[in-house]
């Protein structure tokens, strides 16, 4: 004869929120679905696209990371030991702050220091770094060297990839000659906004070479309608709008060469943008109130024809 | 330094972020020209490098 006691089944465990084993990064995806139910690619794919359209899903992320405890484990989360003061939980915390402050000031570190012409240096430390996780590798390894090592390589890449160059100062400048002779041969900007206005200047027939450098930021080159303007350009990354022609994207190389209409004077534009915008126009492009764009930027009516390539 | 490689993440890493550097290095000797369209896949491949090796030294550490 069965007890009583040897017929009933233990109550089933309450459903508890932790971080998956099945993780990509930190189990949290993976926790959600299955504590719903539901595929877990569900969750991931909501936490990248609120990362991506406002950053809080980062936020949401980094906080579940924290906050809720891992499957199997019989600690609590990291966050409520951090707040209990447990001490290994607070080095642990304060190592990791430090490596992501470190890693930051060193990200900045690279990038500027690639962009005033030091990348040599940059690649050099970066090449070291790599050596020095290849040989820690043989010694149990040294993860927390990967980020600063990424810090220091990945910024420095994406500066030297746009061609940024940040000689030339950083903020607003804006200029506006009234003759030929007023006008310099270049004009340069570190990072900011570069306005260049020659709608005042009457150039004679001829062509006027002109270059506009930038590393970061816009420039604007604010021309006279009686003048036939080509362009050569190179924007890194960022938009291009040389009158009524326009192209965006990456690693753009920007060429339109059309040939001047009978004696108008010809300006030659040579224009370089590592991170930002190149806009040439016969009028400010903020502008309000024109129902066509060519209305604000200009048609290049001076040119016969032109040519436009990426 | 000598057998086998006791951590293949840090291993992975470390070749890839030599690979990058030899590429930045080179871009600042004027040896290339290197562009977006170079650097975009060499660091998704960085990416998922590191990614292989972690997940598979996961499987291997089960």
């Amino acid at each position: 004869m069965n007890t009583p006691t040897e017929t009933q089944q233990d109550p089933p465990e309450p459903r508890r929120l932790t971080r998956s084993r099945e993780r990509i990064l930190g189990g949290v995806g993976g926790g959600l679905g299955r504590y719903f139910g539901i595929d877990p690619i569900i969750f991931r794919i909501g936490l990248v696209a609120l990362t991506v359209f406002g950053g809080a899903g980062l936020f949401v992320y980094i906080a579940a990371v924290l906050f809720v405890p891992a499957e199997g484990s019989s600690q609590a989360a990291v966050g409520a030991r951090f707040f209990r003061g447990d001490r290994a939980v607070l080095k642990r915390v304060g190592l990791s702050v430090a490596v992501i402050v470190g890693s930051g000031l060193l990200a900045v570190g690279s990038a500027w220091a690639t962009g005033m012409g030091s990348g040599a240096i940059v690649a050099v430390v970066a090449i070291v770094l790599g050596l020095a996780l290849v040989a820690a590798a043989f010694r149990g390894g040294a993860r927390w060297l990967i980020l600063p090592a990424l810090a220091v390589t990945l910024p420095a890449g994406v500066i030297a990839a746009a061609g940024v160059d940040f000689h030339g100062g950083v903020g607003e400048r804006s200029y506006r000659p009234h003759t030929v002779a007023e006008v310099q041969d270049s004009y340069r900007l570190g990072a900011g906004r570069l306005e260049v206005d020659l709608r005042d200047v009457r150039f004679p027939p001829g062509d006027h070479p002109l270059r506009l450098r930038a590393g970061t930021g816009a420039v604007e080159l604010l021309v006279p309608k009686n003048v036939c303007v080509t362009t050569k350009a190179r924007i890194g990354a960022g938009y291009v709008g040389a009158l009524d022609r326009e192209n965006g994207g990456v690693d753009i190389d920007w060429k339109n060469d059309p040939v001047s209409a009978g004696r108008a004077p010809r300006l030659v534009v040579d224009g370089d943008v590592g991170l930002g915008a190149l806009l040439i126009s016969e009028s400010p492009v903020t502008d309000g109130g024109h129902r066509d764009r060519s209305e604000v930027t200009g048609t290049n009516a001076a040119c016969h024809t032109g040519t436009a390539q990426r | 330094m000598s057998g086998r490689p006791r951590d293949a993440v840090s291993l992975v890493a470390g070749v890839a972020i030599i690979g990058l550097g030899a590429l930045l290095l080179l871009d600042s000797l004027h040896e290339i020209d290197l562009r977006f369209a170079y650097l975009a896949p060499a660091v998704t491949a960085t990416a998922g490098a590191i990614l292989l090796a972690r997940g598979l030294s996961r499987s291997r550490g089960r």
